[in-house]
């Protein structure tokens, strides 16, 4: 069965602080005059978003075969007003055969990004590169939670153009043969430190 | 994303001809493997004892053309046999069949007519189709065969075996063929491998085939050939043919001599239809030409043109041989007749 899957998870954070207006007051011992100043100062949180405006996930592919590989883009775009401090992503099956169970000989994923909007043809979907690249995730099995990103922007109001490359390794024996897997990507984003403001 | 594997994936599997057919003699002469087919030459077993015997059976290996890591299914042995007949002969009878791994003859069960042995009523053949499906799951196992008969003769005489086959499904019908047989119906074993399916480059007999007639003078003539129609590749329907390649090992069986060479070309057929030829009718442009009784002459071609399903399950190959530049007469090289150790296919292909 094919699933097309919005894959990737829009991550909406608000950061709630907590504001007072601050007085000020002077008190003298024998002041026959008084006199007051007083001002306050508005405190607005701020909002993370991240959301894939370019999605190539959702698109599967069939038949594969050993040292197959597939190419898909994804824009993870942070039009939030609070920059992200870091970004992970989650792989899952929802249904699952050895190409996603066998770490070793089963499908694996690397993810690399673009310094501008990837340039695609196909399908089979390929891509290039214009600018310049950068591993954000070098070659490993393709199932993980909270598997570490790197390279990324993750600036408010910035985009990282990523491609994500699964493979199906050439050692890929006949055991792999007629199988099907549907996999789930989550990326999610964490808010940067706090900062003094 | 999902992501959906091959059915089958690309790989190479190979088999070798058991329908034989020599025409040397510009007369076509059915020389197929004995076991193979249902075509009134079956093979001839020693005398059996005249009841069951642990130390006596016919042991088949069979080869292994189907692609790995297939779940198969409806596998049945398949064997047409009866007494050999004559003065005091009586009833062939199986005991008991086992199944096993040929590569380390490791039991894989047994099917025991103990109780009620499959007799034959003489000479009349019958037909056993005995299934093995629990026994034989996947074409890993399928391609690692052997069976072994354990019978007897009531009259202590031999069996003829019309056929002995596998048959099986994985994504399409399948049929294995012999490759070597053990013959211990007597107690003592004789091993007779098919003598085209391996290369055993020893030019022992039993291993090779030698034409029934000496090759033509100067050029080859188009009723006298050596014909192989393959084992079965059974690629299933929907197979991508991604290469098929010829492999022919032979030599002369003598020496010509006084300047005289061996030569071939040969034609590839779907069914009747030609569908490429591989070398020309002079010594020029033959594919291959051989002088020597002694050293083979490996000949490995790529057939380009045998690109689909039904081109490669119905190939047929016809090897013309010939002696140039001339044979016969006084002051002449010899005409000689070939040998062959192996001819095989090998088929690359995939099932999406």
């Amino acid at each position: 069965m094919r699933r097309n899957r919005f894959p990737a998870r829009k991550l909406l954070l608000s950061i709630a602080v907590l504001g007072s207006a601050a007085s000020i007051a002077g008190v003298g011992t024998f002041a026959t005059f008084t006199s007051s100043t007083s001002t306050s100062h508005t405190i607005a949180s701020g909002t993370l978003s991240l959301t894939a405006p370019v999605n190539r996930l959702g698109t599967g592919a069939s038949p594969i075969a050993a040292g197959d590989t597939m190419q898909r883009a994804i824009d993870l775009s942070y039009s939030g007003t609070i920059s992200f401090g870091s970004a992970t992503l989650t792989t899952s099956a929802t249904s699952s055969s050895l190409l996603d169970t066998d770490a070793t000989n089963g499908l694996q994923i690397a993810i690399d990004k673009c310094s501008q909007a990837w340039t695609e043809s196909g399908p089979p979907y390929t891509y290039t590169c214009g600018g310049s690249t950068s591993s954000v995730l070098a070659s490993r099995a393709l199932i993980g939670s909270s598997i570490a990103l790197s390279n990324l922007t993750l600036a408010a109001g910035s985009t990282d153009h990523l491609r994500v490359t699964v493979t199906l390794p050439s050692s890929a024996d006949n055991t792999l043969e007629n199988k099907s897997s549907t996999i789930d990507y989550t990326f999610t984003g964490v808010q940067r430190a706090g900062a003094n403001q | 994303m999902t992501v959906s594997s091959k059915r089958i994936f690309s790989g190479t599997r190979s088999t070798f001809p058991g329908d034989l057919r020599d025409a040397s003699s510009g007369s076509a002469a059915n020389k197929s493997d004995l076991l193979d087919y249902d075509d009134a030459a079956p093979a001839v077993t020693g005398a059996w004892a005249a009841a069951y015997s642990a130390t006596r059976f016919y042991q088949i290996d069979f080869n292994s053309p189907r692609p790995a890591g297939l779940p198969a299914s409806s596998v049945n042995f398949n064997i047409k046999y009866a007494s050999k007949g004559g003065g005091g002969s009586g009833n062939a009878c199986i005991y008991k069949i086992e199944v096993r791994r040929a590569s380390d003859d490791s039991l894989l069960g047994t099917l025991d007519h103990s109780a009620g042995p499959l007799c034959s009523t003489g000479a009349t053949y019958r037909v056993v189709n005995e299934d093995i499906s629990s026994l034989v799951t996947t074409t890993d196992l399928a391609d690692d065969l052997r069976i072994k008969i354990f019978g007897y003769e009531t009259g202590a005489k031999g069996w003829n075996i019309e056929y002995a086959t596998v048959t099986g499904t994985s994504y399409a019908s399948w049929t294995l063929f012999e490759k070597t047989y053990t013959d211990q119906s007597t107690g003592a074993a004789t091993v007779t491998p098919w003598s085209i399916a391996t290369a055993e480059g020893t030019g022992a007999a039993g291993t090779i085939y030698t034409a029934a007639s000496t090759w033509p003078s100067t050029v080859p003539t188009s009723a006298k050939y050596l014909q192989v129609t393959f084992d079965h590749p059974d690629l299933p329907a929907g197979a991508v043919v991604q290469s098929v390649t010829l492999k022919n090992i032979w030599r002369d069986a003598t020496a010509p001599g006084l300047g005289g060479t061996l030569c071939n070309y040969f034609e590839v057929y779907n069914g009747a239809s030609l569908v490429e030829t591989h070398g020309g009718t002079t010594q020029a442009t033959a594919q291959s030409c051989n002088n020597s009784n002694v050293t083979w002459q490996t000949d490995t071609v790529t057939l380009s043109l045998v690109d689909t399903v039904a081109e490669a399950n119905s190939m047929t190959i016809k090897f013309y041989y010939w002696v140039a530049p001339l044979c016969g007469g006084g002051g002449n090289p010899n005409c000689v007749r070939s040998v062959t150790d192996q001819v095989q296919a090998t088929f690359t292909y995939y099932l999406n």
